[in-house]
């Protein structure tokens, strides 16, 4: 920020924040406002991102994630259109002399009920906003796509967009931009997901059953999100259908469904419940089987391993009011897998993520819109094994309690001022270790917790300047307290602790802070085309300690503290948009340009015992990273044919003055080359048929280099870092969707979703190892590299139903 | 318990991934940096010695490990070792200028007891001194005109409080061999613990899972853990299948080694490079030598027991 301060003087917070509260009443006139909720005529659920709009002045917006939208013109008479993609589109004549509230409830197009109709946003929403680097999923599209095993999967639906890449096969990690899975602000109806999720990264924790929205923000992040440097991933559960109940469920290959909504008071209060549960601990035998097929023993060895688990979302609302309404969600998650051996071994594990929001609507005027949340986010993990006389336990997690208040100010059609803040209480337990060996508890530290205060406040305003530009402009004010109570562990060149340094209760132990300007702009080119430009400053105060290169649920978070400073991350972006046939075909370029400093690390000779009766920061080193590339994206929106094309080329770098011997080296999600080409295609209305097509450059991976002997045993040293490349990654899955007896208008209805994941079983690097085998006979040694594939030709079938 | 957990991690990845599938890789690796190892020891009363080899390229073909460890030696232009202001030249050894009885005794103490005979492997030692407690001994060697130098020191003894032999499984004669090791107050402690089993043959090996160790976390306190027995490739028949576990009626000779931190971080190096998750990043393995050396030149305080692998109820 000190740099933006430097070159632009007369830029400070309060100059930006009376700029954007001046500015209207520039405009201001004999002006009258419209406004309202939209909501679906069919279950009562507030529809989001549909185009409101007034002609002849051709001016509009679109509801906000409450459905609510809010229009500031001139006294006059206009046609007021309403209009959703799949939905009638709804016009009425209005003589505008006085503030009217307009709600609607908006019906499925005739021609396309029962259809597949597939989009993501206004159809012109891509070139005229001044948000870039932003795309919107549609859940019903995710539905469509051929997915792993069957199992319908929102993260890894949007790893196939530009940008955004998966840490390995079947990992529903997202690595957005170059940034690592701890830079993803991800958002459950405003609660943060700490570890996304379920079966150690292959599937996501979210139910896509109990889904209503997803929108991805890769970058240029608007100033009312922070905390994270690379994304933000908004996920908005349904709120329950209002009119009447509804059961619906699946049986997949791997878990079931099972979602029950309905009002609690018709038209003002609904509750929806939706669970999974994965029974792979039933199916345990002849997974086990199969899986040590290899290893000869029959299945016997792996007959003590148990593995399920489970999730359940629930939520409420109650509009109390004209101008209030509650809202009440709720998710929690589990994994759970044990394992106990023949010979007295035994394994727990088990982790997952527990989150709540209370959020409540309030209309202060047709203008000012205000939500209040009050958030808890949790996660857990904890490990158990155990040998005869040795036990060990091991438990980590952070859990979050979150105040916030975001309003939006809608002064005039030209503006769209959003402002608020947030406090959020956080307390880590970055990695608690006990354990005994005979009689004896060894000193591990006990339970250690740290705590923190991270708040925020923020103002950005939308501003549609002119036909031709738009801006959208804001800056967020963060700051971040570590206090007690605490220790800190002095360490000496050797890293021996030599000394302990005890912060009390509320003791402030390091306080950060800092203003973070946001910025995009839109120029029209034309009718249908545009360029966008963007910078973004973000600060992220919590970081993932991991060990791996890829997440899993043993990483911990860890604050920022004495010795971490705040990750802080610059990003630039340029694109060009440009809608053909009538916006059903959206094209863009974006290029980017993103750097990242203070990142962490675990310096060499790590291992995870150093972190007992230590600070873990004790052994992190810090480096910084850069990430660019261009992005290519061509979708399709329509009735029939639905997709996209999806390229990305790429560069991810770090640099670390205390590994590789100070050298860069790539990342190991560096990836140069990134493709995804999505289709659907509705054949009748009994079938649709989708397919997926993904090749990405191999993965970095560091490897052996060079060999010597010492006690008669192998020791290998590596080359540099993240130097070589796994083999190309590239798969075809294809899917189809059978809606039996379409036409007749039953209560119930069910739908047969048939895939092939991998339809040519093309052997994908899971993981490559170095392996020495010795020959027993001769005693001759083979050194060789193999590598390691889950995942051949999957083929699969869900049952789905809905009455 | 750490062979365990890789068992832990097998089974989580045959679950969930079913079928996996496993092949060869024919890849290109980068060219390695042929450094210069030293692998070298000096112990309370034993002669100092030390095995100079060069690394090789991790693909480069190997016959057996007697065969790619003859090949890799080095032979230095002079290894001098220094302490408490004395000089003392360790001067090349070969195996074949011995007797027999010697060559079966300097390949048993190096670990190469089943090296064919007739190999000659040289290495430097000086036959007439002997480590002593509470020295610190400084090793110059200049080998292709380098001066590589490494300094470490011989502790403290420490000996087992207590060794007793423990039934793993009742069905079957395999077990392991528990210790109680009680960790003086005032140090900081670095172990390394060998054991050497007469009755299966099999000769002075570092245990299985990590034979080095800190009291990090037993500082000043008394612990008990069991060991299983190593295995070495240059030697040993194969590391098959429970190969670790001792049986009912084996002569074992516990060793329980004090090292300092040079040489535990070396072994923790070692250790940390050979057991690798699929996923994480691999570490560099470290040395105390200067100049680009790799290896260790590692001193240790030792004391030995003599045990019966005796079930008692």
């Amino acid at each position: 920020m000190e740099f933006i301060f430097k070159r632009f003087p007369t830029f400070s917070f309060a100059g930006l924040l009376v700029l954007i509260l001046v500015a209207p009443s520039v405009y201001s006139q004999n002006k009258f406002t419209i406004s309202g909720t939209i909501t679906d005529a069919s279950n009562g659920e507030t529809m989001i991102g549909t185009n409101v709009f007034v002609e002849p002045i051709m001016k509009g917006t679109t509801t906000n994630v409450y459905g609510f939208y809010s229009i500031t013109i001139p006294e006059g008479k206009y046609t007021l259109k309403v209009s959703f993609l799949g939905y009638e589109t709804y016009s009425e004549e209005i003589n505008l002399n006085k503030n009217l509230e307009f709600n609607l409830e908006l019906k499925e197009s005739a021609f396309t009920k029962d259809e597949v109709v597939v989009t993501s946003e206004r159809k012109d929403e891509n070139t005229k906003s001044a948000k870039m680097s932003t795309v919107e999923i549609p859940i019903q599209q995710v539905k469509e796509l051929p997915a792993l095993m069957g199992e319908v999967d929102i993260i890894k639906t949007i790893q196939l967009l530009p940008g955004v890449q998966s840490g390995s096969e079947g990992n529903a990690g997202l690595y957005v931009r170059g940034g690592g899975p701890d830079q993803n602000l991800v958002l459950l109806d405003e609660a943060v997901v700490y570890n996304a999720s379920h079966l150690f990264g292959f599937l996501s924790v979210f139910n896509a059953d109990a889904i209503k929205g997803i929108e991805l923000t890769k970058g240029s992040m608007p100033a009312k999100y922070g905390g994270r440097l690379s994304s933000v991933l908004d996920i908005s559960m349904k709120e329950g259908n209002n009119k009447k109940f509804e059961l619906e469920g699946g049986l997949g290959i791997i878990n079931s469904r099972l979602t029950l909504q309905g009002p609690l008071v018709k038209d003002k209060g609904s509750f929806i419940v939706s669970g999974r549960f994965a029974y792979i601990g039933l199916l345990g035998g002849a997974i086990a089987g199969a899986a040590t097929r290899d290893n000869g023993d029959g299945g016997g060895f792996f007959a003590g391993a148990s593995y399920y688990f489970f999730d359940l979302n629930a939520k409420l609302n109650y509009t109390l009011g004209k101008k209030d309404r509650l809202f009440l969600s709720a998710y929690w998650g589990r994994d759970v897998f044990g394992f106990k051996s023949q010979d007295d071994f035994s394994a727990n594990i088990g982790w997952g993520n527990a989150t709540t929001s209370l959020r409540w609507n309030h209309i202060f005027n047709p203008k000012l819109f205000m939500n209040t949340s009050f958030i808890f986010s949790d996660y857990q993990f904890e490990f158990g094994a155990g040998q005869q006389e040795f036990d060990l336990a091991l438990r980590s997690g952070i859990r979050d309690l979150n105040l916030k208040i975001d309003l939006s100010w809608l002064p005039d059609v030209r503006h769209n001022v959003q402002f608020g803040g947030n406090y959020i209480y956080h307390t880590f337990t970055p990695s608690s270790v006990s354990a005994r060996t005979g009689d004896t508890e060894l000193d591990l530290g006990g339970v250690v917790k740290y705590h923190a205060h991270e708040a925020a406040i923020y103002v950005q305003d939308d501003w549609d300047i002119s036909d031709r530009f738009r801006l959208n402009v804001g800056v967020r004010g963060s700051m971040f307290a570590h206090t007690g109570p605490f220790d800190r562990y002095i360490q000496n060149e050797v890293g021996q602790i030599v000394d302990t340094t005890r912060y009390g209760t509320l003791e402030n132990v390091q306080t950060y802070g800092v203003a973070e300007p946001r910025i995009s702009a839109r120029a029209m080119l034309g009718k249908h085309n545009s360029i966008k430009a963007s910078y973004s400053m973000n600060y992220q105060y919590i970081h993932l300690a991991s060990l791996a290169s890829i997440s899993f649920p043993t990483d911990f978070w860890v604050p920022s503290t004495d010795v971490v400073k705040p990750l802080v991350g610059h990003q630039w972006a340029l694109g060009y948009f440009h809608n053909f046939l009538d916006d059903k075909l959206e094209v863009s370029v974006e290029g980017y340009y993103k750097l990242m400093n203070n990142l962490i690390e675990y310096r060499d000779g790590f291992s995870p015992d150093q972190n007992v009766n230590n600070n873990p920061d004790n052994n992190f080193v810090f480096g910084k990273g850069d990430s660019y590339g261009v992005e290519f994206f061509i979708r399709k929106n329509g009735q029939k044919f639905t997709g996209w094309i999806g390229y990305t080329l790429a560069w991810t770098n770090r640099v670390f003055p205390d590994l590789n011997n100070g050298n860069p080296f790539p990342a190991v999600y560096d990836r140069r080359h990134d493709l995804s080409v999505v289709g659907s295609y509705r054949i009748s209305k009994r079938w649709s048929v989708s397919a997926v097509f993904v090749y990405g450059t191999g993965s970095a991976l560091t490897v052996p280099a060079s060999r010597y002997f010492i006690n008669g045993n192998i020791v290998t040293e590596y080359g540099d870092r993240n130097s070589f490349r796994m083999p190309d990654y590239h798969r075809l899955d294809l899917g189809a969707t059978l809606h039996p007896n379409p036409k007749k208008n039953r209560r119930f209805k069910s739908t047969w979703n048939f895939g092939i994941y991998n339809v040519y079983s093309r052997q994908n690097p899971y993981f490559i190892y170095f392996a020495t085998d010795v020959n027993e006979t001769d005693q001759s040694i083979k050194i060789e590299a193999r590598q390691v594939s889950v995942f051949p030709i999957l083929p699969s079938v869900t049952w789905n139903f809905k009455f | 318990m750490m062979k365990n957990l890789a068992i832990v991690l097998s089974v989580l990845f045959g679950i969930i991934g079913f079928a996996s599938c496993e092949k060869v890789l024919d890849v290109n690796l980068p060219e390695g940096v042929n450094g210069i190892v030293f692998e070298g020891n000096i112990e309370n009363g034993m002669f100092p010695y030390v095995i100079i080899s060069r690394s090789s390229n991790y693909f480069d073909p190997i016959e057996t490990a007697a065969d790619a460890i003859l090949n890799s030696l080095v032979e230095a232009d002079s290894v001098f070792i220094e302490f408490d202001g004395n000089r003392v030249e360790l001067p090349k050894i070969c195996l074949l200028d011995l007797t027999e009885e010697q060559q079966e005794l300097a390949l048993e103490l190096l670990g190469f007891e089943s090296f064919p005979p007739g190999l000659d492997l040289c290495i430097n030692a000086n036959l007439t001194i002997v480590g002593e407690l509470g020295k610190t001994y400084t090793m110059k060697a200049y080998v292709e005109g380098e001066l590589y130098t490494a300094t470490t020191t011989i502790g403290n003894q420490v000996a087992f409080d207590s060794i007793w032999y423990k039934d793993e499984l009742p069905l079957d004669s395999n077990g392991s061999i528990w210790v109680s090791l009680s960790d003086p107050i005032q140090t900081t402690d670095y172990y390394y613990v060998w054991t050497e089993n007469l009755t299966q043959n099999r000769g002075m090996r570092p245990i299985d899972g990590g034979p080095s160790f800190g009291d990090r976390l037993f500082a000043g306190e008394t612990i008990s853990f069991s060991i299983y027995q190593g295995s070495n490739l240059a030697s040993d028949n194969g590391t098959g299948e429970e190969y670790w576990w001792f049986r009912e009626g084996d002569t074992v000779v516990v060793k329980l080694g004090t090292i300092d931190q040079g040489v535990y971080e070396f072994w923790e190096s070692v250790d940390a490079a050979s057991n690798l998750n699929p996923f994480s990043s691999p570490t560099p393995v470290f040395s105390n030598f200067d100049n680009g050396g790799r290896g260790v030149w590692a001193g240790y305080a030792t004391t030995l027991d003599t045990f019966v692998c005796v079930k008692y109820e």
